[in-house]
C-alpha cells in the first residue's frame, strides 16, 4: 500500500494526492514540527510494534519471570490517519489490530487476532511559529475492540483466547508543550488525564456466570517527555520518557441503580509505571518517512489484573517494545 | 431499502442519464483540465454532436482569465482547475456550477435562452469567468483545510425511560422523550459575497461588466422597494422568485460600491484573506476586520446611495414621459388600481407575494396573425383565445375577480402546457403554433403524469406544431413533432405556411436552417463556426427575407438574411444591444434595444432608416411583439419579475430618434460586412491537443467529512470519505464510525453505462446492554423483579448490488440483489461471531412522483401539490444459522429454518393544496408479506425521531409517532395518516448571529391502521418461551379489521385499529448561511395499550415472563401515552 501511495504522491496530475496552494508549509526538520500538521496536510502512518516479556511484575511491583517456556507476545498493527484541519487543528483516528500470543508451560500455543480499541482525537495549537508551542488534545478511546473471553469456564479467568480491547471508553484530556532549543532540537511534554468510563464488561461476569458486571478501571495520570535531534534535515533520533499513575479499579455486580459510587474496590490496582524509549526516523522528502523504535519498562506495578485476558492497557507486561513503520504524507 | 434506493439517484455525468455513448476527452492547458464530450455515434446520427469548438474556445477564455482572476487574490493555483463540459443533454442550460474544494466547476455548453433576459451574450465568457473566481475565492477564503470543509455533530437521546433504569429519580410520568441535535460546522459566506463576488471579480478581471439589465434588476428593486436587506442577502436557499437574482445583483453592485467608498481598495478580496485566517462565526466579522467598519452602517451607506441614484433616474425618466403600458392580466392587478382598499389593507410581505405571483418568468407573449390567439410563458406556455383589446391592458376592460362565470368562461378558452422550452411561440397565418419542445414528446397527459419512458436518455429540444382543435368547451392543441430539427431554438412560419427558418445549435454556435413543415427537405443556410448566436427569427411579408438578431464577435445586431441570394444585410451597427427583431403590420422592424442605457422598444423604417423610440419605461424591455392592430406587447423587468405588458397603439411614444449605428443612414455605417461575418477566432484543434479522457488522471481530491455524532448512550467518532472522476464514471464512497458501535460502508457507483450501478458493503457492530428482569412470582405487576445486566454484541454484514433508471423526471425504476448476515457474540465467544441469519433479497423498486419529489423554497417545509406514489417488491430467502437454537426458531408458534417469502409494500402520499398556503397531506402506506415469517422479517412500525439511524422507520414520521419505535410488528400493513398543515410564520428572515429563520409551520395528524400478524388458535404451547411449534393446522393469519393485531394487544384488550394523534411545529432555518438546519417539536399520543416482543416498554429491562403460553411475546406492555420528539437542525 505504502509503495502505491507513495508512488502517486509526486504526480501533481493525479488529483487525489495533489500539492494545492491551501497546504501549509512542511517543516524540513522534525524537531521544528508543530503539534498540528500544516493546515491540509494529510498523513498515513502503517506501523507494527511488538512486546515479547518472559516476564511479569507482582504486587509489589517486582519484576518475576516465567518459567523459559513461556512466553507472552503482544503485536499490533496500526494504521494511523493524521490531518491538518485547518491552521491550528489537527484530526486523527488511529486503529490498532491486534495479534495477543501466549505460550504456556506445557508449549501450547494461545493466541487470538482482532481488532483494537480505535482512538481518535483533535489537537488546538492556538498559536504557531513560535519556538515554545503550546496545544491542547482530547483524545477518545472507543471500546471497539474484543471484550469477550472465549469461555468462562470456571470464571472468565479460564478463557481460551485473549482480548483486544477494554469495554471502556478511554477521554483522555492533555496538555502539550514544545520547546524548540535549537533548529534541531527540541524539548516536548504530554502531560494527560484519561477518564475511563466505568461500564458493563463482557470479561466481568456474575459469580453464577449468569449476566456481566461493572467495572471502572480507575482513572489514570500520565506524563511524556521527549527529546528530539536532527542530526541532518533528513534523520532525527529522539529519546522519551513516560511516566502513568492510575487510580484504583472498582467492580461490581449488576442490577438495577448500580453506578459509580456503589462499585467496590479492588485492593492492590493502583501504581505506576515508567518507560524508556528511543527512536529513530528517516524522511527523504517531506512525503515519505520511515522509523523505527524501541521503548522498555523500567519500573512498575502490579501486572497480574487481568493480565490472563490480555489486557495490556490495564496491566502492561515488563518487557522491550520494538516498533516500525512508514508515513506517507500528502 | 426504500432509503438505500432512493439514495441511488445520482446524476450520472451532469445529467440524470449516463451517456454511456459519450466519448470523454481531455484538454489539458497550463492550469487547465478541461473535459469535453462528444457523440461516439456517428456523425451523420441525429444524435451525433461535438463540443471541439466550445472546448477549444474555453480553453483560451480560461488561459486568458486565469492571472486576472487569481492575481485579484494573491493566490496562484497550484493545482489545476477542473473543467466540465456538458453538452449531451438539456435542462441546466445558462448556469455552472463550482466546487472549489474539488478544484471543479462545470456548465453545459449550450447557452439556452436565459441570456435573453441577462441581456449579456457572451455566455461561455461570462459563466466560466464567474465560475472560475468562485473557485479562486473559496479557496482563498477557506480557513480550514479543503478536503473537510465541514464537521458534522450531532447527538439523540431516545426514551428518558433509561434514565430511571440508571438510578434516576422522580418523573412518575409516562412521558416517552425523543430528544435530538445535529449541527454542520463548517465554513461559510453569505450569498451576496459569495455569489456577488464572482460577478464583481470576474467585472474586476475584465470578463463582466454593470450592464443595462443589471442595472434595472437593481433599479426595479430599489423602486418597487423589492431590495434584500442586510439580514436577506445572506442566505440563498430560501430565496424565490426575483430574489434569487437579486443575491447576485445586490451583491455585485454592493462590491462595485466599495471599491469606490474605499477609493479603490479591493475589500471584497480583502474579505477572503481576512476569512482565510481564521473561522468566523459570522460574516460581519469579515467585514469588520476587512474594512474596519461594520457591516451594517456600510450597508445602509450603499442602500441610501443606490436609492437617490435610481430615484433621480426615475424623475429624469419620467420627465420624459413614462410610456409602460399595462401588465396582461385577465383580472386588473391591485398594484394597477388606485386606491384599491384591499391593496391599501395589504402588508407590505403580503404585497411582495401578492406581486410575486407564482413565477419571477412571465414573457414572451405572442399574437396569431388574425389578432385571435395569443401565446406567452408563465410556468410553461399558455394558449388563449383573446382579441387584443380583450386584455384590460389594450382594451380597459378587466375580468371582476368575482365573476366565477367569467373566470370560467376564460378557462375554457385556454390551454396550458409545461413541456415546451422558453422559446418565442410562433403562429402561421392559419393559426397552427410552433414550439421548440422535446423529443421525447408523447401524450401531454402522460408526461403532465411523467408516466413516459426515455430509453436512449437524450432529451434534446425540437420543433412541435400546435394545431386548434375546435372544441367548444375546451380549447385544445393537437401536438406533432417536426422531424430533422433535433437542437431547435428560434423558429419562424414562412408566409406560405408550408416550411419553416430555424436555428439550431451545434457546438456553441448556432446556425440557420431551413426546412418543410412536415420535416422534409432540410436545408443549412449558415454555417458560422464562430460561436455566434440567432436570436428571434421572423420572415418578411414576401417570405423573400428573414429578420434575426446576431450576437457576433461581441456585438448584438439586427440583420437581414436574404434566402434567395443567401446574403445578409445589416441593419445596425451599434454599441447598444439590439435584441427581438419583428415585423409590424405597418413593414416596419420592431426590436428592443438598451440604447442610452434603459432597454426600449423601438421600431425602424427600413425605407426611411427613421428610428422611432416606442415605449418609456424604468425597466428593461424585449420580445416586442406588435399586433395586427398595432397594439404592442413586450416583457420587462419588474421588481417583482419578468412580467408582460400591452401599450395601446395610440399610447405608443411613436418619437423619432437620433440612432446611432443604422445602417444606411449615413456613408460610413456598417461599412465592413463581410469581414464581421467571416471573422473567425483562432483557435487550436481541439482534437489534437486532447488526450482521451484517463479515469485515474481525473480524479478528484481526497476529500473527508469528520463525523462525531452520540446515540444510545455512546458516542460515535469518524469520517466519511470519497473519491471520484470529474466524468462520474467511477464513484467511491466511505465511512468509518467508531465507539461503542463500529460501523463501516463502503459504496462503489458505476455511471458508465446505460443504468446506474451501484454496490456496496456496509458492517454494523453494535454492543448494547440491557437488563434482564427476572421476575420471580412471573406477575409483572409485583415488585419481585431481579434484574441483571447483560451485555451483548451484535453485526449485521449487508452486500448489495442495484441498478437504477430514470424513466421520466417523475418516475425512478431500480432493481438489485441484496444479502445480509446477522451475527451474534457475548461472553463465552471470545473473537469469534455465532452467525444468527442470513437473508438474501430480490427486489425491484419504482417511485412515481408527480410534481411531488423535489419540493423547494416554501414547499420544503410545507409540501404541497403532488404526489409521491413507491412499490417495493421483493422475494427473500431467510435462513436461521444460530447453532445455540438449532438453526430455527420458533415464532407465530411455527418453526422457521430456511424459508422463501414474496414482501410487497406500497405507499402513497397526497399533498393536497388548500387555501393560503394550507395543506391536507394524505399517507396510506400498505404492505403484504404472502407467509407466516419470524419477527425479523415482518414491517415494522412506530414513531421514530428523523435523527435516528439504522433500520428504518415507516415512510413519514408522523405516521404512527403515538407507539414505541420498533414496536409494532406484522406480515400485513395498512396504516393511513391525514396531516393538516398551515403556516404559524412566513417570510421571517430572522437572522440571530449564524442562524437564518425563514418559517414556521403547524400541523396536526391523526393516524389509523395497524399490523397484522399469524396467531395461534388456541392454548397450545407446552411452554411459554415456545420451545415447541404449534400443530401448524392452529397457525393462521390475522384478517385485518375482522381480527384484532394478537401481537400487540395486551390479553384482554384487543387492538382491531390502532390510533394516534398529534401536533408538530416545524421550523425551517438555515445555518451558517446556506446550510439546511430544520428543527421540529411534535406530540402525539397513541390511544391504545401494546404489546410485543421483548422489551415493549423501553425501559431496557426485559421481562422473563412470556405473555402466554402460546407466543415468544413479552410479558410487557406500553399504556397509552404522550410521546415527545424535538429535533434542533435535525430535520423532521
Amino acid at each position: 500500500m505504502i509503495p502505491f501511495l507513495a508512488a502517486l504522491v509526486p504526480d501533481a496530475t493525479a488529483g487525489v494526492f495533489n500539492t494545492k496552494t491551501m497546504h501549509g508549509e512542511w517543516p524540513d526538520r522534525q524537531a521544528q514540527r508543530e503539534h498540528v500538521l500544516p493546515k491540509g496536510w494529510m498523513q498515513l502512518d502503517v506501523s507494527v510494534d511488538n512486546k515479547t516479556t518472559h516476564s511479569f511484575r507482582d504486587e509489589d511491583g517486582t519484576k518475576l519471570r516465567y518459567d523459559d517456556r513461556v512466553a507472552w507476545s503482544y503485536t499490533r498493527m496500526w494504521l494511523r490517519f493524521d490531518q491538518g484541519f485547518s491552521r491550528r487543528i489537527r484530526i486523527y483516528m488511529h486503529v490498532p489490530w491486534v495479534e495477543a500470543r501466549l505460550r504456556n508451560d506445557h508449549g501450547t500455543l494461545i493466541s487470538t487476532r482482532a481488532l483494537g480499541d480505535i482512538q481518535t482525537g483533535i489537537v488546538y495549537q492556538p498559536v504557531i511559529g513560535k519556538r515554545l508551542a503550546l496545544a491542547g488534545k482530547l483524545e477518545v478511546k472507543a471500546p471497539s475492540g474484543v471484550e469477550w473471553p472465549g469461555n468462562f469456564i470456571g470464571g472468565p479467568t479460564g478463557t481460551d483466547t485473549f482480548l483486544t480491547g477494554t469495554g471502556i471508553t478511554n477521554v483522555g484530556v492533555h496538555a502539550l508543550g514544545r520547546l524548540l532549543v535549537l533548529d534541531g532540537l527540541a524539548f516536548s511534554l504530554d502531560a494527560a488525564f484519561v477518564w475511563k468510563v466505568p461500564g458493563i464488561v463482557g470479561y466481568v461476569v456474575e459469580t453464577d456466570g449468569f449476566g456481566n458486571g461493572w467495572l471502572d478501571p480507575g482513572d489514570e495520570l500520565v506524563a511524556h517527555g521527549t527529546m528530539v535531534h536532527n542530526w541532518t534535515r533528513d534523520f532525527a533520533l529522539s529519546g522519551d520518557i513516560r511516566a502513568s499513575f492510575r487510580t484504583p479499579y472498582r467492580i461490581g455486580v449488576s442490577g438495577p441503580s448500580v453506578w459509580k459510587a456503589e462499585l467496590d474496590r479492588m485492593p492492590g490496582t493502583a501504581g505506576g509505571f515508567l518507560d524508556l524509549g528511543m527512536a529513530a526516523s528517516w524522511e527523504p522528502n517531506p512525503h515519505i518517512e520511515l522509523k523505527a523504535h524501541f521503548r522498555s519498562q523500567v519500573l512498575g506495578a502490579d501486572t497480574t489484573h487481568f493480565a490472563a485476558l490480555g489486557l495490556e492497557e490495564f496491566s502492561p507486561q515488563p518487557g522491550t517494545e520494538l516498533g516500525a513503520g512508514a508515513v506517507v504524507r500528502w | 431499502m426504500v432509503s438505500l434506493l432512493a439514495s441511488l439517484a445520482l446524476a450520472g455525468n451532469g445529467f440524470d442519464y449516463n451517456h454511456s455513448d459519450v466519448r470523454w476527452h481531455t484538454l489539458e492547458t497550463e492550469h487547465f483540465f478541461i473535459y469535453w464530450p462528444e457523440s461516439k455515434k456517428d456523425p451523420s446520427h441525429p444524435h451525433y454532436f461535438t463540443t471541439a469548438f466550445t472546448a477549444a474556445t474555453l480553453a483560451k477564455i480560461a488561459e486568458e482569465s486565469y492571472g486576472p482572476i487569481t492575481d485579484q487574490f494573491d493566490y496562484d493555483l497550484k493545482e489545476k482547475t477542473h473543467v466540465m463540459l456538458y453538452d449531451q443533454d438539456i435542462g441546466w442550460e445558462g448556469n455552472g456550477f463550482a466546487v472549489a474544494e474539488l478544484d471543479q466547476t462545470g456548465f453545459p455548453g449550450m447557452w439556452g435562452s436565459l441570456f435573453r433576459q441577462r441581456g449579456r451574450m457572451e455566455f461561455l465568457e461570462d459563466v466560466f469567468v464567474h465560475e472560475f473566481a468562485h473557485i479562486v475565492s473559496l479557496k482563498a477564503y477557506l480557513p480550514w483545510s479543503e478536503d473537510s470543509t465541514g464537521l458534522e455533530l450531532g447527538g439523540l437521546v431516545e426514551d428518558e425511560e433509561w434514565l430511571k433504569r440508571w438510578g434516576a429519580k422522580g418523573g412518575a410520568s409516562n412521558i416517552n422523550a425523543d430528544i435530538g441535535a445535529s449541527i454542520i460546522l463548517s465554513a461559510h459566506t453569505p450569498f451576496w459575497w459569495a455569489e456577488g463576488g464572482a460577478e464583481y471579480w470576474s467585472h474586476q478581471a475584465g470578463y463582466n461588466f454593470w450592464g443595462t439589465s443589471r442595472d434595472a434588476y437593481l433599479r426595479m428593486s430599489f423602486l418597487e422597494d423589492r431590495v434584500l436587506d442586510n439580514d436577506e442577502w445572506t442566505t440563498r436557499a430560501d430565496k424565490e422568485g426575483f430574489d434569487g437574482e437579486r443575491g447576485y445583483n445586490q451583491g455585485y453592485a454592493f462590491g462595485l460600491w466599495l471599491r469606490d467608498h474605499y477609493e479603490g481598495r479591493d475589500v471584497y478580496s480583502e474579505m477572503a484573506r481576512v476569512s482565510g485566517e481564521r473561522w468566523h462565526w459570522t460574516w460581519d466579522k469579515v467585514v469588520e476586520e476587512a474594512t474596519g467598519d461594520d457591516a451594517q452602517e456600510l450597508y445602509d451607506l450603499w442602500y441610501a446611495d443606490r436609492k437617490a441614484h435610481y430615484e433621480k433616474m426615475e424623475a429624469e425618466v419620467e420627465a420624459r414621459g413614462l410610456v409602460t403600458g399595462r401588465e396582461m392580466w385577465l383580472t386588473q392587478p391591485l398594484w394597477e388600481k388606485p386606491g384599491d382598499e384591499d391593496w391599501a389593507e395589504m402588508t407590505k410581505p403580503q404585497r411582495d407575494e401578492e406581486m410575486d405571483g407564482e413565477t419571477a418568468y412571465i414573457e414572451m407573449p405572442s399574437y396569431s396573425p388574425d389578432g385571435k390567439y395569443a401565446a406567452w410563458f408563465d410556468r410553461g406556455l399558455y394558449i388563449r383565445q383573446i382579441r387584443p383589446e380583450e386584455w384590460g391592458a389594450i382594451g380597459g376592460k378587466y375580468v371582476d375577480p368575482e365573476d366565477a362565470k367569467a373566470a370560467k368562461a376564460w378557462s375554457r378558452r385556454t390551454a396550458g402546457i409545461d413541456w415546451p422550452s422558453y422559446w418565442k411561440a410562433k403562429w402561421s397565418r392559419d393559426n397552427r403554433i410552433l414550439v421548440t419542445g422535446s423529443e421525447d414528446l408523447t401524450s401531454p397527459a402522460l408526461m403532465e403524469l411523467g408516466l413516459t419512458a426515455n430509453l436512449d436518455g437524450k432529451n434534446w429540444n425540437q420543433l412541435v406544431i400546435g394545431e386548434i382543435v375546435d372544441d367548444e368547451n375546451q380549447l385544445r392543441l393537437k401536438w406533432h413533432k417536426v422531424p430533422n430539427t433535433l437542437r431547435a431554438e428560434e423558429s419562424a412560419w414562412h408566409p406560405d405556411g408550408q416550411r419553416i427558418a430555424f436555428s439550431r445549435y451545434d457546438d456553441g454556435t448556432t446556425d440557420l436552417y431551413l426546412i418543410g413543415a412536415d420535416g422534409t427537405g432540410l436545408e443549412r443556410l449558415t454555417n458560422f463556426g464562430d460561436g455566434t448566436q440567432i436570436q428571434g427569427l421572423e420572415f418578411s411579408e414576401d417570405g423573400t427575407k428573414i429578420l434575426t438578431s446576431l450576437f457576433k464577435n461581441y456585438q448584438q445586431d439586427v440583420f437581414l438574411f436574404d434566402l434567395e441570394k443567401r446574403t445578409w444585410e445589416r441593419l445596425t451597427d451599434s454599441a447598444a444591444d439590439e435584441v427581438d427583431p419583428t415585423f409590424g403590420p405597418d413593414g416596419k422592424v420592431w426590436f428592443a434595444s438598451d440604447l442610452g442605457g434603459i432597454s426600449n422598444i423601438y421600431s425602424l423604417d427600413l425605407a426611411t432608416h427613421e428610428a422611432r423610440k416606442q415605449t418609456e419605461i424604468l425597466g428593461h424591455a424585449y420580445g416586442p411583439e406588435v399586433t395586427p392592430e398595432g397594439h404592442l406587447f413586450y416583457t420587462a423587468t419588474t421588481g417583482h419579475g419578468f412580467r408582460i405588458f400591452g401599450v395601446r397603439d395610440d399610447e405608443l411614444k411613436n418619437e423619432v430618434v437620433e440612432y446611432p449605428g443604422i445602417c444606411g443612414a449615413d456613408a460610413t455605417s456598417c461599412f465592413d460586412l463581410d469581414g464581421f461575418m467571416l471573422h473567425k477566432p483562432v483557435l487550436a484543434d481541439a482534437h489534437s491537443v486532447s488526450k482521451p479522457y484517463n479515469v485515474l488522471k481525473a480524479q478528484m481530491p481526497f476529500n473527508i467529512w469528520p463525523v462525531v455524532r452520540t446515540t444510545d448512550k455512546n458516542v460515535e467518532i469518524g469520517a466519511s470519505a470519497y473519491l471520484g472522476d470529474y466524468a462520474e464514471e467511477h464513484y467511491l464512497e466511505a465511512q468509518v464510525t467508531a465507539g461503542k458501535d463500529t460501523y463501516v460502508y463502503l459504496g462503489y457507483y458505476n455511471d458508465m453505462f446505460w443504468p446506474h450501478l451501484n454496490m456496496g458493503y456496509a458492517r454494523y457492530q453494535y454492543k448494547g446492554t440491557y437488563g434482564y428482569g427476572n421476575d420471580l412470582d412471573g406477575v409483572p405487576e409485583t415488585d419481585d423483579v431481579s434484574v441483571v445486566d447483560i451485555k451483548f454484541e451484535q453485526a449485521s454484514d449487508d452486500l448489495w448490488l442495484y441498478s437504477s433508471y430514470y424513466l421520466s423526471d417523475y418516475l425512478f425504476v431500480s432493481a438489485g440483489i441484496d444479502y445480509s448476515r446477522y451475527s451474534f457474540r457475548d461472553t463465552g465467544d471470545g473473537n469469534r461471531w455465532a452467525p444468527y441469519l442470513d437473508s438474501v433479497g430480490l427486489g425491484a423498486y419504482i417511485e412515481w412522483s408527480p410534481h411531488g419529489s423535489s419540493y423547494a423554497g416554501d414547499d420544503w417545509i410545507n409540501p404541497r401539490g403532488g404526489r409521491r406514489v413507491i412499490v417495493d417488491y421483493q422475494y427473500r430467502i431467510s435462513n436461521l444459522l444460530d447453532p445455540e437454537i438449532g438453526g430455527s426458531v420458533i415464532d407465530d408458534g411455527q418453526r422457521f429454518d430456511r424459508y422463501g417469502y414474496n414482501r410487497v409494500m406500497v405507499a402513497w402520499t397526497e399533498y393536497i393544496p388548500l387555501f393560503e398556503r394550507h395543506t391536507l397531506q394524505l399517507d396510506f402506506e400498505g404492505g403484504y408479506i404472502d407467509r407466516n415469517v419470524i419477527g425479523w422479517d415482518e414491517f415494522i412500525a412506530g414513531g421514530r425521531h428523523p435523527y435516528h439511524w439504522g433500520n428504518g422507520t415507516v415512510g413519514n414520521n408522523t405516521q404512527f409517532s403515538g407507539y414505541e419505535g420498533y414496536s409494532l410488528y406484522g406480515e400485513t400493513m395498512m396504516i393511513a395518516n391525514a396531516s393538516y398543515r398551515f403556516p404559524v410564520a412566513r417570510e421571517l428572515d430572522l437572522k440571530i448571529g449564524p442562524t437564518y429563520t425563514d418559517a414556521m409551520y403547524l400541523q396536526f395528524f391523526g393516524t389509523a391502521g395497524n399490523l397484522w400478524s399469524y396467531r395461534v388458535e388456541g392454548d397450545t404451547h407446552l411452554e411459554g418461551y415456545s420451545v415447541v411449534p404449534d400443530d401448524s393446522s392452529s397457525v393462521r393469519r390475522e384478517i385485518p379489521f375482522k381480527d384484532y393485531a394478537a401481537k400487540n394487544s395486551i390479553p384482554g384488550k384487543p387492538n382491531y385499529v390502532l390510533t394516534d394523534v398529534g401536533a408538530e411545529l416545524r421550523v425551517r432555518q438555515f445555518i451558517w448561511n446556506d446550510f439546511d438546519w430544520d428543527s421540529f417539536l411534535r406530540v402525539s399520543y397513541g390511544f391504545r395499550p401494546t404489546a410485543g416482543y421483548g422489551d415493549v416498554n423501553s425501559d431496557l429491562i426485559q421481562s422473563s415472563v412470556a405473555r402466554d403460553a402460546a407466543t415468544e411475546l413479552s410479558a410487557e406492555y406500553e399504556r397509552p401515552t404522550f410521546r415527545v420528539y424535538a429535533g434542533l437542525g435535525t430535520g423532521w
